[in-house]
This record gives structure tokens, sequence and C-alpha cells, in this order.
């Protein structure tokens, strides 16, 4: 859906316009903060929190950008509100630890769930079975190499050999969405 | 040869991103990455292949119908979320009616006031089975319907502008930011953002409403210095107070149905069978009762323009389980005498 018809429709609060963008936005923004908030419990409090903000304040509602690049703003500085706000130190201290590298400035891509989903299942589709097969395994179902290779009786190194084939074609056929920061030679 | 060791060395990418890689393997990678230039390049295009795979995985994690199925209740309850639970303050409302309804103490407002210039407080009635429109000092214009009852001074000198209303009206508020335009119904008053409104405080009834059609309104209680706010209104919403359990209630409406009366038009929409008789009552000033207690809870919808009140009673008994009596009115030696009734009861 057009982006002008979406804002004018959470403008007026239809109902049917906010569900759209939260089925839309939703599993995106969520894993966006977890950038800032490794906790989903609270990730997912903090989105809740900021949909329902939307519905009370839609009409007075201003946004100059694009709604996506405002939904991932908005919600990174909930988080970083979150953050500021956590009373009790140990908590704090244990997101100090797992984001030490987090800071206001950092960037971190947008990313939609339907959009990235229709991307990579094009392409993982288009590889040869097995090689796809332990492409998922490795990357969607979190096994280790050797567990694979254990699972689907074949050596460590084939597992390894095939994902890595996987990746190459991959890396070819998702060059639009590997949006590079400038790379600094070591 | 390099194109072999390249391919080795790319092998070993998805152990190192796991992490899974012994030092030695590591060390393999990061010196093949200090190589060149495109080797780095390489190495981070396949990483972000592997961030973005590692991304959607994440995202299925959550579950989307889950949560809006939480949302969606969510905004069922509170449109906007700035409404108070009445039960927290229910200690705050435990205070009898205000004097502020009824016609009592009007010299407690001439006490109040008094320090002021000159002020001399009016009271407005439409006349029952009549509308009055009425300016208030400030050009805020005020639609009674019948029956109803406003109360405002000559002119609006203090801090805020404050009206007393019982029964029922249709405001149009002129927006004055520094004088904030109050009117005091009870236990919940309104303030007033220059706006559109229809508020509904009948004595006779349990509910006392709100609806708003542009603009924006905040409901309190206790005194304007002290108040405790209880939510503030959105157009085409309506908050609806309950007297007999010390509830608030908000959702959205279609506002001409609150406000059409202004116009001469009676609407009814699922309105139960009691809160029908009493409104009729009023519309046409002539007291109708329900016999029947069964019939309290019959639901009824229609809309009425310029039927007069008998084509309205023929129009419930066709369409409706209803058939109705008329007992005159009757004179009795004192002089005093009784209105015309009409009885309403369940058809046989």
């Amino acid at each position: 859906m057009e982006e002008r018809v979406l804002i004018e429709g959470i403008r007026q609060r239809n109902q049917l316009v906010f569900e759209y963008i939260f089925e839309y936005y939703y599993s995106g923004l969520c894993v966006f903060c977890l950038n800032y908030i490794n906790d989903k419990l609270v990730v997912e409090d903090i989105v809740q929190e900021f949909f329902l903000y939307l519905w009370s304040e839609a009409h007075s509602l201003e946004i100059n950008t694009s709604l996506r690049s405002y939904m991932f703003s908005a919600v990174k500085y909930k988080c970083l509100d979150y953050k500021k706000h956590l009373v009790v130190k140990d908590k704090f201290n244990s997101y100090v630890k797992e984001n030490n590298e987090v800071s206001n400035n950092d960037v971190f891509d947008h990313y939609v769930e339907s959009e990235l989903r229709e991307i990579i299942q094009k392409e993982l589709d288009k590889l040869p079975k097995r090689c796809r097969e332990i492409f998922i395994l490795s990357r969607f179902k979190g096994k280790s190499n050797l567990e694979i290779a254990e699972q689907l009786n074949i050596s460590k190194r084939t597992v390894e050999i095939q994902i890595s084939n996987a990746l190459k074609v991959l890396k070819v056929s998702l060059k639009d969405y590997l949006f590079l920061l400038p790379i600094f030679f070591r | 040869m390099k194109q072999n060791r390249e391919n080795n060395i790319q092998e070993l990418f998805a152990g190192y991103f796991r992490n899974e890689l012994s030092a030695e393997d590591k060390d393999k990678v990061n010196r093949w990455r200090q190589l060149s230039a495109e080797n780095e390049v390489e190495f981070m295009r396949i990483k972000k292949v592997w961030d973005l795979t590692g991304i959607l995985n994440q995202m299925e994690d959550f579950n989307v119908s889950n949560a809006l199925h939480k949302f969606r209740k969510n905004i069922k309850s509170t449109p906007n979320s700035s409404w108070v639970n009445l039960q927290k303050i229910a200690a705050i409302l435990i205070v009898p009616i205000l004097i502020y309804t009824g016609f009592i103490s009007y010299s407690h407002f001439l006490r109040t006031y008094n320090n002021q210039a000159q002020v001399v407080w009016q009271e407005f009635r439409a006349i029952p089975g009549s509308l009055s429109n009425i300016t208030l000092p400030d050009s805020s214009t005020v639609c009674l319907n019948m029956g109803s009852t406003i109360k405002f001074p000559s002119t609006f000198n203090t801090d805020t502008r404050d009206v007393f209303l019982v029964g029922e009206a249709y405001f149009n508020v002129t927006q004055d930011k520094d004088h904030p335009f109050l009117v005091k119904t009870g236990k919940v008053n309104i303030e007033v953002l220059g706006t559109k409104f229809n508020v509904s405080n009948y004595e006779d009834s349990n509910e006392f409403e709100v609806v708003l059609e542009s603009g924006k309104v905040g409901l309190f209680s206790g005194s304007y210095k002290n108040k405790k706010d209880l939510g503030k209104l959105l157009p085409g919403e309506r908050v609806v107070y309950q007297k007999s359990n010390n509830s608030l209630m908000v959702d959205k409406v279609n506002v001409d149905d609150f406000t059409c009366w202004k116009d001469g038009i009676l609407v009814f929409k699922d309105t139960p069978m009691k809160e029908t008789v009493n409104k009729l009552s009023r519309w046409f000033n002539t007291k109708i009762e329900l016999e029947d207690p069964e019939l309290e809870d019959y639901f009824f919808t229609a809309t009425f323009i310029e039927e007069n009140l008998m084509q309205v009673l023929e129009l419930l008994k066709h369409s409706t389980p209803i058939d109705y009596k008329i007992e005159q009115h009757r004179e009795f030696k004192n002089g005093s005498y009784t209105k015309e009734i009409i009885k309403v009861y369940k058809k046989k």
C-alpha cells in the first residue's frame, strides 16, 4: 500500500490501516530493537506500546519523512528511553555488557519480514536441494556444522562446503540488499 | 592455486560466524581478509548474507498474530490511553452530588463570585417541547434540549468560564486558551478546548454522557484547581459515566446520532425501551410510563423527523410488542391537575 494512503489512514485512526502496518512492521521493528535491548519480552512490550501510542496520538501525528523511517526511528528512541530509565542496576549492567558497542550514533538497517522473506526464499529455492537443506538447518534451525553432519550422515567437510556454496549464491542474488558501510582496509 | 585456497577459506566462513573455528582456522581467515581490500569486501558481503538470513530467522520467532490480538484488545478498552481507571479514584467520587446540579443554592454562586464586579447569574430553561438556542457572553453557542437548564454569568470575568448544566445541550465553544471553559454537571465535569460537543446529564438517567464532534475535551472531577483528570476525548468518541456503579466507558460513535436532536431529528439505535420512553416523554412533553417491566430491555431502533406523538406511538404499536393507552388529564377539586399520561404495556 502506498505510504501516503497509509499515513492518512493512521491519522484517521482507520483500524484496517493500523492492522496492516502492525502486521507488516511488527517483527521487523522487534528485531531492530534487539540491537538496543537484548530481551525479546521487553522489546515486544516496547513495540506494542509504540503502536498504542500511535493509535492514541493518531490525529496529531506529523510524519515528515517516510512512514518506514518514522516507525523505525520512533521505536529506536523508545528503546533508548527505556534504557535510560532502567532503575535496577543489575539489569542495566548486563545490558551494558551485551551492548557495549551500541551508542546513539549506531545505525542499524531497517528490515521488514515479508520483504526479506520474499527475497531470501526466492533465492533459496534456486539452490540445489541438499545445499538448501543444509543451509536451512544451519541458519534457520541453528544447528552446528557437526550436528548437521551427524543428522544427515555426511562429513563435516561436506557441510562446510555446502553452506559456503549457498552463501556464495545468495551473495550474488542479494546484492541489492548488501548496503555496506565504507570498508576500512586493515 | 589461489582459487582453491580461496574456496577453502570461504568454507571456513560459516564456522567463523558461528565462532566454532579453532584458533588456527580463525587466524587463517583473518589473515586472508587482510591480504587485500577485495578480500575484505568479499568477506563482508558473505557476512551480510549470513546476517540477513539470521535476521529473518529472528523475525520468525515473533508471534505477530498474538501481538495483533493484544493490540486489538488494548485499543478497544482504551481508545486513547489517557483514561484513568476509575476504581483508583473512587475515593474522590464518593463526594455527594455537588451543588452544581439542580437549582439549589443560587446564593452560593453569588457568594463565590460576588467579589467580582456586578456579575449577574442567568438561568435558562428550555421549555418542555422546544429547543433553546443561547449565546453565551464569550460568543459560544449552546442549543438546549427540552426541559434542560443552563446557568452562566453575564460576563466571564474569572479565570475559568463556568457554566452549569442539568439536562442535555450541544455546545459550540469559542477557543480561549487562557480561560478554560468548564461545564459543571456534578461528579464528572468537563473542560473544553474550543470544540463542538454534546452533553447529556439528565437527573432521571443513570448515565452521564459526553459526545465530541470536533476539538478536544477533558473530563475531571473535583474543583478545577485541584482537579483529578479522568481522561480526554477525541472527536468521534463518547464517554459514558454510570452513576450507579461509578464507572467510565469510552467508545467510538456516529456523532450525528447524538446531536441530531438539535435539528429536530429523533434517533433511536438499539435503545432500550425504558430510555426510549424517557426520551419520548421529554421530546413531546408528555408523561409516558412503561407498565410492564419486561419491556424495559427491549431494544428499539428508529429515526423520527417530523412525526407527532400519535404517529410515533402508532409506529411503536406496529413494529414492537407494545400497545398503549391514553389517560386523559384529570382535574382535582383543589385546582391541581395531572397531565395527560400515556401508559405503554406489553401486547397481549
